[in-house]
């Protein structure tokens, strides 16, 4: 026991440095793969180096190899031969941490090992059997037991046996400073007197102060056993073997380099004494580089002599090296490095190392004095550093090399050397010198481990390599250099601050910091305050790089950043916050490589209190959410977002309590997602799209344009797209965490409240909540059987969310206000409900379908997509083949919602577009619910019909309604039962009928003579019967007498109505009648469309109506005068469709028509002539007409003299002309066929058909059924010879009056002067071809 | 009772008593005097939805089953039984050759019809027998021969005069256990059922016993002379355990009779011409202790049950509300509120404690003739009414929310001339 001490407390001693030397063995020495004996490791200690040689040393073993096999310091036994194969002798847990300041004997063991030359203590450690067999050693492998460095150490220790210190209370120790304190003192006095009583305490040596030698061994599984004690044993052994070959191999490379070697002096010699130029010691030193470079392989023979021996014509030249030229010095560099890694490998004489030092310090410096050398002084630097770094090795291998670097004498060198070198590392012209610069530096570090002496440099280190590795604008390093730079500046704060190192420093005092008795600061617990300090805000600066682009730096810094965590953990606590943010940004960088996250993942389940520091940080990253939100910069909230999710994600798993984060992360998150998309909803807005009405068509036909999912909503930009993904991913993952349910039921509460902007961040954050929750639920479903709580929560918070979607989709202000993206979100939930309910959300559909219809009609396009999207995928998850069979089966539903949307104040063109659709895909078996549908849409034609466009719509609605009513079975008319009947009634009585009908009339007489006599002079009280059931032609004939039977109802009006009274579909047919009805009062609509559109509408009613004439006739009367009006319309097409429609009256009405064409007539003519004569042959025509225009008729007159000519003349008629007069021909063949107009029309028709007869067998046929006659005449007047010789009678084939009848080539003659008729006016003289008889 | 004063909503609320769920913004409020419209009116209330699917006008709707089937019947004699629910008829059948003049149901599983043909059918319809049956509605064409459900009884009665049926319970020998609070709308299958129908002879009414189909009793005219006309409008009720009947005549006389079971006769109570039309309806709100008229003029009346022993009438407070020709009076099973169907095509709500008009219901194009209350249950009898048992609102699955949803809604409906039913949810 030394030291000095008052009695009660020892002190230290002045200088106390202990090295002991450990060894290690094993025993047995080869480790055998099958016998059960036990397998020792021991460990002997002895002391190498002590100030007092005659004194044992006492330490404390916790942890040590002395101690124990199993408190870590020993590595797990390592297969040198097969790297994954280990023989595990860690315990699985860390060694308990024992602490007790006052008395360490009662916590602690302690061994005592014997003085200098008195042996050693030795202490043996068995390795577990069933390890051995654990680890399936084999024959062969050889392998190698470690000790861990950090376990060299000791906590107290002291010059003394156990002996000596019985009794005597070990205490912690501190610095002989802090207790030179007194107060501490006399309070610890007191303190310890109360405790202890008066016996001696001593808090022995500083801990510090004793080292280590670590050994280690390899041992081989089984055979011969090959014990070695230690590497550097066995390599003496392996020299002595192979002593002989070595002296041969030697001798050959002292022959090989004695020639450039002489030849180098001389050259230097004779420079030296200005004999020769630079040039001579050049080429010799390039002879001897050569020669070195050749033999360097041989390193094992190279040894330290030779080495002095071929560095000693190298140093005349050094010594020349202001006048030789640097290509000269650069070549000596190079063989001095050759010389380092050969002969001074592992040994090199001090001085010489201090002398070199010296010279490459200053040909690496930048301020060289040397004028020469400036400037092109580069690969010399390079080459100086080289050396530098190899130096260093080198004195690391030699003994008492280390001590000599940082030895008193030497530090102030050493201090120059470490400043070219950072200066050398930071301002290095080129990125070489930079790198060099940096690895001499790191070899010199490697070199040193005096912690003092480092920590002098550390400052001066730490922040060239910051000014390195700080990002700026004006030099891009190397990504090398950065590299290195961060590896360097871990193991440099690994090996100043690290714990290990740090945890018993002594606390120092303020006075100590002006100590200047010891140069540079001493490390206490203020300096290491003081300088965790200084590394945080270093490390702040430094932590910027971490989005550098190349992986090699990423890794460095993430490796700098677990050193930080893990190995500084106590130390730069203050920095951990930042380390861990920034390994979290690394790892959500290079997800794909994983090394980062690895690094994470392992520190968070080392180290718990890392989860807290993380959570911190998470939590005020939410917090920062929405202000980074409002920035432009995408990548930033890409990547803040990420980070977020990432990190909770990594606390989730740990199980760390994340409470307080999820009540700030809603909120946040709402922000956020409001503001990361503020300007989507405008973006779309300006896009609105006008044409809608097209978009149900599609929804009907379209099958090809299914699309099964939704397009985001929020998606505005490219780069917002992307943030939203990773919010997505984000809420995907507290989706799945445990208090996802108070999270979403937070949202719902909002939802139902919240406006606007905000509104739709809370539907779609609960939106996406929910899909995750649901999907979960739905896998948990499948594989487990929870009960039914579990199950249930999701399902009725979807259920609230579904209702406050119905609101926002029911709700009046849907149209305008409405944010839209609301309203889509709306649309997903509905899909959503569906997914859950399947089949059963048929009944939902009650609410949810018109919606989704009236959307499709929406002006907002993507609104309209996700529309139709929803509607596709409900009719799929409800169990319909697709939307029209969801649209059918559920028309009722669709029916009542539109019935009030019609119904209501305001009309949205939505409704009727949908009651289109509805009535178009349901066909005529809805129309009978649509009554007061249609009522009302008349309502609003009569409130709206100042809005041209949705009255439009609405007739367009009529329309569909009309063209499907038709279809109603009831309906459907046979098409043939009218005409015969119409044929019937204009059969010309010719000739032979009048006959015939004279001589009935004058049977009936003669039979009813009797009773006319009785009754003579009076009136026939009944209508006469026609025996030979062809009613019409005597009836008509006799007209005026039977018109006077009116008292009897029996007979008369004629048999052509039927008696049933009502129409045959009521409610349909009333319909058809009240729409047709309502079109009088659009037709002189503005639009011509919508007036054709009308008018179609009425051609498609027509046939239908007429099933009942007693509704019929009236709807005729009421549109007449609006018909007529409509043929001097100024659109053509309208006018054509005019004229289809009285070609359908005609049709239907027949005789009832008779009248109105007659009144008609004059206007068609005017048609005639108006529209289509003006057009053909102005000349010819138009003077004629002109010319004839005062008489009464000119019109006739024109047609009579022209019509037949007018083939020949027609050069070009336009567009809407040829369509009017292909109407008018259409009405005029109708009227021919159905209506009995008096004879001027039918010469007027035949005069204005007359033209087309060649092509129309139709006309023809029309013609001739009415009056063959006339149309023999008009062909043979205009062929000009039937008319002046023979006049034909070409009625009916069979009237035996016709003188003609009985000729054989009849037909022929005709069809002949047909043929001429049409061939214009180039003719065959008509008289030559008549037949000649 | 003078001249109606303009009401607002919350002093006909705290008049009424009503529910504190009233959702005024939905209710339609008419002023009753002109001058003095409200700057704002709330938008006037909209049907939740309307039945469409018969062809002529309707002439009874009852919403039965724990609210969750609405019967309606038709001027042709078609009978439509649809789904609250789904709102979707799941049996449809000619019930009779004639107009329907009344539909009552009978448990769970018999439906009573009445109709001008003269006969009173009841039909046994359980759930389990509604897949089989027709339900192609009226409106889309009528098969020729729906199959109609399977009838139980047919019972021959007068129905030239179109006044519908009543039923309640028979108490038989025994006390009725029928809670006082509560009138009952659903009749006791057990101890068979009274149904009070115009007799053959103007003035009288006859009581059958069902299912035996007995004639207990007629009730004679309330005038000796026999001049009230035809008997227009019938209710058989239980008051605690008496069993009464108000009737209302063609000359506007309403009279109210109590059945004295020891002598086994029925005995007049009260008798008063109220109205200068004929009666159109009377319904009663027992526990509240008053019945009520309406006839084809404009008169509604309330009537006391409770017998003044001294004067041996009771008291009588008439309301001249302005709208001549409000039918089918019904008062909701709560018996706070009351509503009439108008001849003028509008339904107006009225507080059955004050008759205070609270709200006019206006859909209906044409003049409505039937509607029917849903029953009321209180929130805790809304799971009662499931026979699941399940306690909790929250563990139900989706459908069974739904169904309790519709249970629990406050229907009203309406049905028209025009051959609509107008489903409303009010108060």
């Amino acid at each position: 026991m030394t030291g000095r001490g008052d009695g009660r407390l020892i002190h230290p001693s002045p200088n106390p440095s202990v090295v002991i030397g450990l060894t290690l063995s094993t025993s047995p020495s080869a480790l055998s793969s099958t016998s059960t004996e036990p397998f020792h490791i021991t460990v002997s200690a002895r002391i190498l180096s002590t100030p007092h040689p005659n004194k044992p040393i006492t330490l404390q073993t916790h942890p040590s190899p002395l101690e124990d096999l199993d408190n870590r310091s020993f590595h797990n036994i390592i297969c040198t031969t097969k790297p994954d194969k280990e023989i595990e002798i860690f315990p699985r847990g860390w060694p308990q941490c024992r602490w007790d300041s006052e008395n360490l004997q009662s916590v602690w063991s302690f061994v005592t090992i014997p003085q200098c030359g008195q042996g050693a203590y030795t202490v043996r450690h068995e390795v577990p059997r069933d390890q051995i067999e654990a680890a399936r050693v084999e024959k062969g492998e050889r392998y190698r037991v470690n000790l861990t460095n950090k376990c060299l150490g000791t906590r107290w220790w002291s010059f003394a046996s156990l002996d000596e210190l019985g009794g005597v209370r070990l205490r912690t120790w501190r610095s002989p400073e802090d207790e030179a304190d007194s107060e501490t003192k006399e309070e610890m006095d007191r303190e310890q007197r109360q405790k202890y009583g008066d016996s001696p305490v001593t808090m022995g040596e500083e801990p510090e102060m004793l080292g280590f030698g670590q050994p280690l061994v390899e041992t081989k599984c089984t055979g011969r056993g090959s014990c070695r004690n230690a590497e550097y044993s066995v390599l003496n052994e392996e020299s002595t073997a192979c002593r002989q070959k070595a002296m041969e191999n030697r001798n050959q490379l002292f022959r090989a380099l004695k020639p450039p070697c002489v030849g180098l002096s001389q050259a230097a010699l004779s420079f030296a004494a200005n004999k020769s130029s630079g040039k001579d010691v050049t080429q010799a030193l390039e002879k001897l580089l050569r020669t070195l470079e050749s033999l360097s392989a041989q390193k094992n023979s190279f040894d330290e002599k030779l080495a002095d021996y071929v560095f000693f014509p190298l140093s005349h030249v050094l010594r020349e090296s202001q006048k030789l030229p640097v290509r000269a010095l650069e070549l000596c560099l190079q063989c001095v490095a050759i010389l380092f890694e050969t002969g001074w490998r592992h040994n090199i004489a001090i001085n010489l190392s201090g002398q070199l030092l010296i010279l490459l310090t200053f040909l690496a410096g930048k301020g060289s004095p040397v004028k020469k050398l400036e400037g092109i002084s580069e690969e010399l630097r390079v080459a100086a550093f080289h050396c530098l770094s190899l130096l260093f090795a080198s004195l690391k291998q030699t003994s008492g090399g280390e001590e000599s670097l940082v030895g008193t004498a030497n530090v102030p060198q050493l201090g120059q050397t470490v400043t070219a070198m950072l200066e050398g590392i930071v301002e290095g012209t080129s990125s070489e010198v930079q790198l060099f610069a940096l690895s001499a530096l790191r070899s010199l570090l490697s070199c040193l481990s005096d912690h003092d002496v480092l920590t002098n440099f550390f400052p001066g280190i730490v922040s060239s390599l910051a000014k390195v590795l700080i990002p700026s604008a004006k030099s891009r390093r190397n990504y090398k250099l950065l590299e290195g730079a961060l590896m360097l500046l871990a193991s440099l704060l690994n090996s100043i601050l690290g714990d290990d190192k740090t945890k018993e420093l002594p606390p120092g005092t303020a006075k100590d910091e002006e100590d200047h008795a010891r140069p540079g600061p001493v490390r206490t617990k203020i300096w290491l305050r003081a300088t965790s300090g200084q590394v945080k805000q270093v490390l702040a600066s430094i932590m910027k790089i971490w989005d550098h682009d190349r992986k090699e730096v990423k890794h460095a810094i993430a490796e700098l950043c677990a050193v930080v965590l893990q190995d500084c953990r106590v130390s730069l606590s203050e920095s951990a916050g930042m380390t861990l943010e920034t390994l979290v940004m690394l790892s959500d960088e290079d997800s794909q490589m994983s090394r980062s996250s690895n690094i994470l993942k392992h520190l968070l389940d080392v180290n718990p209190d890392l989860c807290e520091i993380l959570r911190d940080s998470l939590r005020s990253w939410t917090i920062s959410l929405p202000r980074v939100m409002e920035s432009n910069d995408d990548v930033a909230k890409q990547r803040l977002v990420h980070r977020i999710s990432l990190a909770y994600q990594l606390l989730m798993e740990r199980n760390t309590d994340l409470t307080n984060i999820d009540m700030v992360i809603t909120a946040n998150l709402r922000d956020s997602v409001t503001l990361a998309t503020k300007d989507s909803s405008v973006l779309i807005k300006n896009n609105r799209n006008e044409q809608t009405i097209s978009t149900l068509d599609m929804v009907i036909t379209g099958d090809r344009h299914i699309a099964t999912k939704f397009n985001d909503v929020l998606e505005g930009r490219r780069g917002q797209r992307d943030t939203m993904i990773e919010i997505k991913a984000l809420v995907d993952r507290l989706s799945a965490s445990s208090s996802a349910e108070s999270l979403m039921q937070d949202l719902l509460l909002s939802c139902g409240k919240s406006r606007g902007e905000l509104r739709a961040a809370d539907m779609w954050l609960t939106v996406q909540f929910l899909k995750g929750v649901l999907e979960q639920t739905s896998s948990i479903d499948q594989y487990l059987d929870i009960g039914t709580e579990g199950i249930q929560r999701p399902e009725v918070m979807l259920d609230q969310l579904y209702t406050i979607s119905l609101d926002v989709l029911t709700s009046a202000d849907m149209d305008e206000e409405g944010d839209w993206r609301v309203q889509a979100l709306a649309l997903e939930v509905l899909t959503l409900q569906a997914q859950q309910q399947k089949e059963r959300f048929r009944e939902e559909l009650v609410d949810a379908l018109y919606p989704v219809l009236h959307l499709i009609g929406s002006q907002v396009d993507p609104l309209r997509q996700h529309a139709m999207t929803c509607l596709n995928l409900l009719a799929t998850f409800s169990g319909y083949k697709n939307a029209s069979e969801l649209i059918v089966s559920n028309v009722d539903y669709l029916t009542n919602a539109v019935a009030f949307k019609l119904g209501g104040s305001e009309i949205s063109p939505q409704a009727p577009m949908v009651l289109l659709m509805m009535v178009r895909l349901s066909g005529p078996s809805l129309i009978p619910y649509l009554d007061d549908i249609i009522g009302s849409i008349f309502v609003a034609l009569e409130q709206y019909h100042g809005y041209p466009r949705l009255v439009e719509l609405l007739f367009a609605v009529l329309r569909v309604v009309v063209e499907e009513s038709v279809k109603t079975p009831q309906l459907v008319i046979e098409s043939q039962s009218n005409e015969s009947e119409a044929t019937a009634q204009f059969q010309r009585a010719n000739i032979i009928d009048i006959i015939e009908d004279i001589k009935k009339l004058k049977n009936r007489y003669e039979e009813n003579k009797d009773i006319e006599e009785d009754i003579q002079g009076d009136f026939p009280k009944r209508p006469w019967k026609d025996p030979s059931g062809r009613p019409d032609g005597p009836k008509n004939l006799l007209d005026g007498t039977s018109i006077t039977t009116d008292t009897e109802d029996d007979g008369e009006p004629p048999t052509d109505e039927p008696e049933e009274p009502g129409p045959p579909a009521p409610k349909t047919y009333n319909l058809l009648l009240s729409i047709s009805q309502l079109t009088q009062h659009y037709l002189p609509s503005s639009s011509s469309q919508f007036r054709a559109s009308l008018l179609s509408l009425l051609d498609t009613a027509i046939p239908v109506i007429a099933t009942h004439e007693n509704s019929f006739l009236p709807l005729i009367n009421t549109l007449w005068p609006i018909l007529m009006s409509r043929l001097s319309d100024e659109e053509a097409y309208v006018v054509v469709s005019t004229l289809d429609t009285i070609g359908l009256f005609c049709k239907y009405a027949g005789q009832f028509m008779k009248g109105r064409i007659e009144d008609l007539w004059p206007s068609v003519v005017d048609l005639y002539v108006e529209k289509f004569l003006r057009e053909v042959g102005e000349a010819a025509i138009g003077e004629h007409y002109k010319a004839t225009q005062g008489t009464d008729h000119p019109k006739d007159l024109v047609m009579r003299d022209l019509s037949l000519e007018r083939t020949s003349t027609v050069a070009y008629i336009d567009a809407p002309a040829r369509r009017i007069w292909k109407g008018l021909i259409n009405v005029l063949v109708l009227i021919l066929e159905y209506v009995p107009v008096n004879e001027e029309i039918f010469d007027d028709i035949l005069h204005i058909l007359g033209p087309l007869l060649e092509r129309r067998e139709d006309i023809r046929q029309v013609l001739e059924r009415r009056n063959p006659d006339a149309l023999w005449l008009a062909i043979a007047r205009h062929n000009g010879w039937a008319a002046r010789n023979e006049p034909v009678n070409h009625g009916k084939h069979h009237t035996v009056s016709d003188p003609y009848s009985q000729l054989p080539d009849r037909l022929e003659i005709y069809r002949h002067a047909e043929w001429r008729f049409c061939g214009c006016r180039i003719l065959v003289e008509p008289r030559a071809n008549v037949p000649q008889r | 009772m003078g001249c109606l004063t303009p009401v607002t909503f919350d002093s006909c609320e705290s008049a009424a008593g009503v529910d504190d769920s009233f959702d005024k913004e939905r209710i339609n409020k008419v002023p009753f005097s002109s001058g003095q419209v409200p700057t704002t009116l709330p938008p006037p209330a909209q049907p939740v939805y309307v039945l469409r699917g018969h062809n002529s006008p309707i002439h009874a709707v009852a919403i039965i089953r724990h609210n969750s089937r609405l019967l309606t019947g038709d001027a042709d004699g078609w009978v439509s039984l649809w789904s609250l629910a789904t709102k979707r008829a799941v049996a449809v059948w000619r019930a009779h050759q004639a107009t329907i003049l009344g539909l009552k149901e009978w448990g769970d599983d018999n439906i009573i019809s009445q109709g001008r043909d003269a006969r009173l059918v009841i039909w046994q319809l359980r759930i389990a027998d509604e897949p089989g049956l027709e339900k192609k509605l009226p409106v889309e064409g009528t098969s020729d021969d729906p199959k109609q459900p399977w009838m139980l009884h047919s019972l021959t009665v007068n129905t030239l005069n179109f006044c519908a049926f009543s039923v309640c319970s028979d108490p038989g020998t025994l006390p009725s256990p029928t809670p006082t609070s509560q009138r009952l709308r659903q009749v006791d299958d057990d101890r068979g059922l009274l149904v009070a129908v115009p007799a053959t002879t103007d003035g009288q009414i006859d009581v059958f016993h069902l299912p035996s189909q007995h004639r207990l009793s007629t009730i004679p005219s309330p005038r000796d002379d026999a001049k009230t006309g035809m008997v227009m409008t019938v209710q058989i009720f239980h008051q605690r355990d008496t069993l009464l009947l108000a009737a209302g005549y063609e000359n506007g006389d309403v009279a109210l009779y109590t059945y004295n079971r020891s002598c086994a006769r029925w005995v007049t109570q009260y008798h008063a011409t109220v109205h200068s039309q004929p009666v159109l309806s009377v319904d009663v709100a027992p526990s509240l202790g008053f019945f009520y008229s309406s006839s084809a003029d404009a008169i509604v009346a309330q009537h006391s049950l409770m017998i003044q022993t001294d004067t041996g009438s009771a008291t009588m407070q008439e309301f001249k509300t302005k709208h001549s020709g409000q039918q089918a009076l019904t008062v909701r099973s709560d018996e706070k509120i009351l509503a009439t169907a108008g001849w003028d095509s509008r339904i107006r709500v009225y507080s059955a404690r004050t008759l205070r008009e609270l709200a006019v219901l206006k859909w209906h194009k044409e003049g409505c003739y039937a509607l029917s209350f849903a029953t009321m249950y209180e929130p805790k009898d809304q799971l009662a009414a499931k026979d699941d048992g399940v306690d909790d609102y929250e563990t139900l699955t989706a459908g069974q929310r739904r169904e309790v949803r519709v249970k629990s809604t406050h229907w009203l409906a309406v049905g028209s001339k025009d051959g609509k039913v107008s489903l409303w949810d009010i108060y």
